[in-house]
């Protein structure tokens, strides 16, 4: 059987006949499972290269947590009024692989009775919503200002200057026994959407 | 002696005709100085390969001192400018190069645009040409990052937030080029690799698909 589809494969024939060895129905060729073989042996050679330096390279990057100073005391009630903005900064504890260290975490806060939601304190992420420049208070003209591309926002951190496409990051506060303490984090999605209510 | 050198060479390897199928084909008139003043816009796609070749060797000597760690970057980038002996000089060549491969490969671009050289048959060489640009723009993109200095971490903040805004797939893309959750201590090594590693190895393989399709197919006729 073998033999009889050997010498037909490399016998020249007449054109216009089958080129193709006899196989019976349902069997496979020789040339046809080897093709197989080698192709599959390949492909697995390299599948099994990508899969481990692919996986190296994504996995622990897109499982990175970001480090947040959720939880800190930012101080008294009393140190914060209604007024102006007060800048908090301080330092939290992160891990960016084998790298451990202290990252500065920065947090704007001001008093004010009409947001209710986190207790009567404005607390907004300086992390500008265009393409994360650092924003700053500016106490004369009441906006903060982002240093990279001039994007404005007002004193709740909404948009009042393009090209910032929604407002800053507010985040939760609780007050426990006469200390200010750090929530979560949360984004807003709509131009104007508010902290309060 | 070196003749003897060349005829032992080609006696063996028969490198005769091989250099003069590298090295000799006649230029048409129209990209000839003595014929055209207009010539030199032909050279600006020779004068951006050249300009490679001396970033790949500054780069090179570059990370003789340069370390990609967080804690590192900065000061060796600073002992390279300030005590390495002519170090100021070999960054000063790397940085101004890369300006200067940018400058050049874009009016090299300006060229094939103005002079219709990207028409059939040469559809192929425009393509492997833009994608040459993207590499160079990511060569600078990464490269800008390894001083870890305020402009280069910024700058960075910048870059990779503009990927981040791509719909669906943007903040994937901004993880896995920064390894992390943001610019991080991990972001250096990432950066490095694909500067010194990833990049080069792609450059190379579309210079030489660049070169063999210009050989192939020849300088484009004159306007």
């Amino acid at each position: 059987m073998d033999e009889k589809n050997e010498k037909q494969a490399t016998d020249p024939q007449p054109a216009g006949e089958e080129q193709t060895p006899v196989v019976p129905q349902g069997e496979m060729s020789r040339r046809q499972f080897l093709n197989y073989t080698f192709g599959g042996v390949f492909g697995l050679i390299v599948v099994g290269m990508l899969w481990p330096v692919i996986g190296e390279a994504a996995v622990p990057a897109l499982t990175a947590k970001p480090s947040n100073g959720s939880g800190s005391s930012l101080g008294k009630v009393s140190d914060f009024n209604e007024k102006d903005f007060k800048s908090i900064t301080f330092q939290v504890p992160a891990t960016e692989g084998w790298y451990q260290h202290k990252t500065t975490v920065n947090v704007y806060v001001r008093k004010d009775p009409k947001w209710t939601k986190t207790g009567g304190f404005v607390a907004i992420s300086p992390i500008c919503t265009h393409l994360g420049c650092l924003v700053s208070w500016e106490p004369q003209r009441n906006i903060f200002l982002c240093p990279c591309h001039g994007s404005e926002f007002d004193k709740y951190g909404r948009v009042v200057h393009p090209p910032a496409p929604r407002p800053l990051d507010y985040f939760d506060i609780t007050v426990k026994n006469g200390q200010v303490i750090l929530g979560a984090d949360h984004p807003r999605n709509s131009p104007d959407e508010g902290g309060w209510g | 002696m070196f003749r003897n050198f060349y005829r032992w060479l080609d006696d063996r390897f028969s490198i005769g005709p091989a250099w003069e199928d590298i090295a000799v084909h006649p230029a048409p008139p129209h990209v000839n100085p003595k014929y055209s003043n207009w010539a030199f816009i032909y050279c600006l796609g020779g004068i951006t390969f050249f300009l490679v070749v001396l970033q790949i060797l500054t780069g090179i000597f570059l990370m003789m001192y340069y370390v990609p760690d967080v804690n590192d970057a900065y000061i060796s980038v600073k002992y390279i400018e300030d005590t390495a002996s002519f170090g100021s000089i070999v960054r000063g060549m790397h940085h101004w190069g890369a300006s200067a491969s940018l400058v050049f490969i874009f009016m090299h671009t300006l060229r094939v645009f103005y002079t219709g050289s990207y028409k059939n048959p040469r559809e192929l060489n425009w393509i492997v040409g833009v994608l040459l640009l993207l590499v160079l723009l990511l060569f600078g993109f990464t490269g800008y990052l390894l001083p870890w200095d305020q402009k280069a971490y910024w700058a960075t903040q910048v870059g990779v937030n503009i990927a981040d805004s791509l719909p669906i797939l943007g903040p994937w893309i901004k993880s896995l080029l920064v390894g992390g959750a943001g610019v991080n201590a991990m972001t250096i090594p990432r950066f490095f690799t694909i500067h010194v590693m990833i990049l080069p190895a792609i450059l190379m393989v579309l210079l030489v698909g660049h070169f063999l399709m210009i050989r192939r197919q020849s300088i484009s006729g004159p306007l």
